[in-house]
């Protein structure tokens, strides 16, 4: 079972846009992939909290990842001392649904290109779920977070010889954390791997989760101007995930 | 295979959580992730190991586990607290039970017990818990 897209090694949020300029085309068609793949989810939340149907809020979240990511128009202000990244795309990705709002008003209403419509400037519905599109475009970034760390970490730990001890973690804590699972007894975890003990199986699932989470304070690390504010942003995260 | 949208924030938080309490001290925060393997209402393994509450079976699971950890823990900081971990845990079964929990003998767990109650970096519970075990008949004169 995989968890999230495959990031390279280097794929910080604002290393991985910068190298969409990149004259290797091998290069920039990765960037743009890896680019797509982690935003998708958090920008297609935020449309579907604003009240679209399923089928515009896809449209809409390729459009924008068209039209503003891919099309590099944010590189002109994606400089990492702009702030975090997450701040950055959700300001971009509002503006984007005001300027496609107006534009599709105007077609509706006949108004030509240069005309105000400043009377129909509004992109928003009712929220669906009770939740607002900024907690919904949160909550999903936390949720790319988390899944592209566990991704991350089930390679290295395959990669590292702990295949076992990530299946042990995988039926202990991550499964349990994602899909609400009972976590597998750790004497089944014995018998199963052949372990010394089900102290054995405990102690393996800790190891793994300690990678993971030092890997998702890198991935957080990696969305900001400044990599020490890691624990400002898990507390903004956290609020985002609570609907706060 | 999907989770409800409200399992799955849950579950999203709870890693948000981990991220955040780990990075002050990593070999605490693995001993409290183990106690909660064993004990999922533990707040710590500080809290888990002193609770009078807690009944010998945790207790003697406990021990195992911080005995695993005492000599799989990744990293020297790991596997001295693991070490430690594990003679509070026979400690508090000898305190609260009255119980001799392990085949080790007593002067190698009050050694350990000592250096616990030296360190004025640990807990005050856990310093006064190995402060208790040293007086108990079991472990007293063992030095």
């Amino acid at each position: 079972m995989t968890y999230g897209s495959n990031l390279s090694a280097s794929h910080t949020d604002w290393s991985v846009f910068g190298r969409l300029a990149a004259d290797d085309e091998n290069v920039a068609a990765q960037a743009k992939e890896q680019l797509a793949r982690r935003y998708w989810p958090a920008i297609y939340a935020y449309c579907r909290a604003l009240g679209h149907s399923a089928e515009a809020s896809s449209d809409l979240t390729q459009g924008f990842i068209c039209d503003v990511i891919l099309a590099k128009k944010l590189l002109h202000i994606a400089t990492p001392d702009r702030g975090r990244f997450r701040s950055l795309l959700l300001r971009s990705l509002q503006n984007y649904l005001r300027q496609n709002h107006r534009e599709s008003r105007r077609r509706q209403v006949g108004l030509q290109p240069g005309q105000h419509a400043q009377d129909i400037d509004q992109t928003t519905s009712a929220p669906s779920d009770g939740q607002t599109p900024e907690a919904a475009f949160v909550s999903q970034w936390a949720t790319t977070l988390v899944h592209q760390a566990l991704e991350t970490v089930r390679q290295q730990c395959y990669e590292d010889g702990l295949g076992e001890h990530w299946q042990v973690f995988e039926a202990r804590v991550a499964r349990p954390m994602l899909f609400g699972d009972a976590p597998t007894d750790h004497e089944i975890l014995a018998d199963r791997f052949d372990l010394e003990s089900s102290s054995q199986a405990a102690n393996m699932a800790i190891t793994i989760k300690r990678r993971f989470v030092t890997t998702l304070r890198n991935e957080i690390a990696e969305t900001l101007d400044d990599p020490h504010r890691v624990e400002d942003e898990l507390l903004e995260l956290l609020r985002g995930v609570k609907g706060q | 295979m999907t989770a409800s949208s409200g399992s799955h924030n849950v579950g999203i938080n709870h890693a948000l959580q981990w991220a955040l309490e780990s990075p002050s001290d990593p070999a605490m925060a693995a001993a409290d992730w183990l106690a909660r393997e064993i004990a999922p209402q533990a707040s710590s393994a500080v809290e888990l190991v002193t609770d009078p509450a807690v009944d010998l079976n945790t207790l003697t699971q406990a021990k195992n586990v911080f005995k695993t950890l005492r000599i799989v823990g990744e990293t020297p900081a790991d596997r001295r607290l693991g070490a430690r971990m594990y003679a509070c845990t026979i400690a508090a079964a000898l305190v609260r039970h009255n119980k001799w929990i392990t085949r080790q003998s007593p002067a190698d767990v009050r050694r350990v017990l000592e250096s616990v109650h030296a360190d004025d970096a640990l807990p005050e519970k856990l310093r006064l818990l190995a402060e208790l075990a040293i007086c108990m008949p079991a472990l007293r004169d063992r030095a």
